[in-house]
């Protein structure tokens, strides 16, 4: 039988997370995750600027990577406005679901 | 006269079509992977149909975060899609084809938890879509007719670069190998370049650091491009908005860690074929890169 590695890892990355025994130094790794799904339980879909403000407000990281925003938008490469999916309501519901699972 | 393009698009050989899901990436900071994905397909004569109300797969964010959540956001897709009548959908994104295909895989295989994720959010999914990858679709649909169609051959030296999420784990996506694989060196081959043998095909690029750690993606990226560059490379080539944005975005953070300037482009696969096929730049998104595409056809 094999050992599926990544499995473990995440497995002990939630375990460790719910137990508040995360290393110190992630704080903004998991910061980053945390408003990467904020966004995707208030749209449905990934929306960019919205992350790295949910993300900056949780690190005070206010000037980290300020001078890519206007490149990215001229190639075209950043939505000003989110896209909304239809069915926000039963995405939402996945999100409330999965968290009181995990508790 | 027309120009190449559209006289490419009277060439359809396949006319079929197949369900996409972009992934939220390729609707904003990869927008060139899906022009480039569109005008390849486009030309080929596959009808490309996005999956509609499709949501975010949760990436790396649900996977590390929560289990369950990083089951339930891909079941909703697959059962979208399953409702939709669509048999086979295209992921071009590497990230979403893993976990599209992981929660495939593991809602087969444990009808308990296939039972438990579908019932509590009220989905409904039989297992019957079959997930393709960009080059497991270009493999099987576009490939096989490409003889007499490629007009500009793509005569550079290439890296093509797999990373982590392409190939791995064989046992779920059961396609190439896990070491050194080829199926884009092949598909490379097929648009006129030469890829090259290096080290670094299936190394990390940093993944989703870039930006809660950017300086580990400076490092990782740094002697990924390293490699390339030592090895001649003319342009590394990738199948993932995540590598691309890390390779080529992140290219000041390599350069730093590197202490040097490497100015190899990065260019998507959809890229070199579209270009071999006659595509014109613009239409396959190459001016949106961050590092110029000197290239010359």
């Amino acid at each position: 039988m094999s050992i599926d590695i990544p499995k473990m890892m995440d497995f002990l990355r939630e375990k460790s997370l719910k137990e508040g025994k995360a290393n110190p130094r992630a704080k903004h790794i998991i910061a980053f995750h945390k408003s990467f799904l904020d966004s995707i339980r208030l749209t449905g879909r990934l929306y960019e600027i919205g992350l790295l403000v949910d993300y900056k407000s949780r690190t005070f990281k206010v000037l980290q990577d300020m001078p890519l925003a206007p490149k990215m938008f001229v190639r075209g490469k950043l939505n000003i406005f989110p896209e909304l999916i239809k069915g926000r309501a039963g995405v939402a519901s996945i999100f409330s679901k999965s968290k009181k699972k995990s508790k | 006269m027309l120009p190449q393009f559209f006289q490419n698009q009277k060439r359809k050989v396949n006319n079929m079509t197949l369900g996409l899901y972009p992934g939220c990436s390729l609707k904003g900071s990869s927008r060139e992977y899906t022009e480039s994905v569109l005008a390849v397909a486009n030309a080929c004569g596959i009808e490309l149909t996005e999956i509609d109300d499709w949501n975010c797969c949760g990436a790396t964010a649900a996977h590390n975060l929560n289990k369950e959540l990083s089951l339930a956001l891909p079941a909703r897709i697959l059962s979208l899609a399953e409702k939709q009548g669509m048999k086979e959908v295209l992921v071009p994104c590497a990230a979403c084809y893993s976990r599209l295909t992981i929660t495939n895989h593991e809602l087969a295989v444990h009808p308990e938890l296939n039972e438990k994720i579908t019932k509590a959010n009220g989905l409904d999914y039989r297992g019957s879509v079959e997930i393709l990858n960009i080059i497991q679709m270009l493999d099987k649909y576009v490939t096989p007719n490409l003889e007499g169609r490629i007009v500009k051959p793509f005569e550079h030296k290439v890296a093509c670069y797999y990373g982590c999420l392409l190939v791995r784990p064989h046992e779920i996506l059961k396609f190439d190998r896990e070491e050194d694989p080829q199926s884009m060196d092949e598909l490379m081959m097929k648009a006129g370049a030469t890829p090259i043998d290096w080290a670094f095909k299936t190394e990390c690029c940093g993944a989703g650091l870039s930006v809660s750690r950017t300086s580990s993606v400076g490092r990782l990226s740094g002697e990924i491009m390293k490699d390339a560059s030592d090895r001649g490379a003319e342009a590394v080539i990738v199948a993932c908005p995540m590598c691309h944005s890390n390779l080529d975005m992140r290219r000041e953070a390599i350069n730093s860690y590197l202490g040097e300037k490497i100015d190899i482009p990065v260019l998507y696969a959809t890229q070199v074929l579209g270009l071999a096929l006659g595509i014109d730049r613009k239409t396959l998104g190459i001016q949106r890169h961050f590092v110029e595409v000197n290239i010359q056809m």
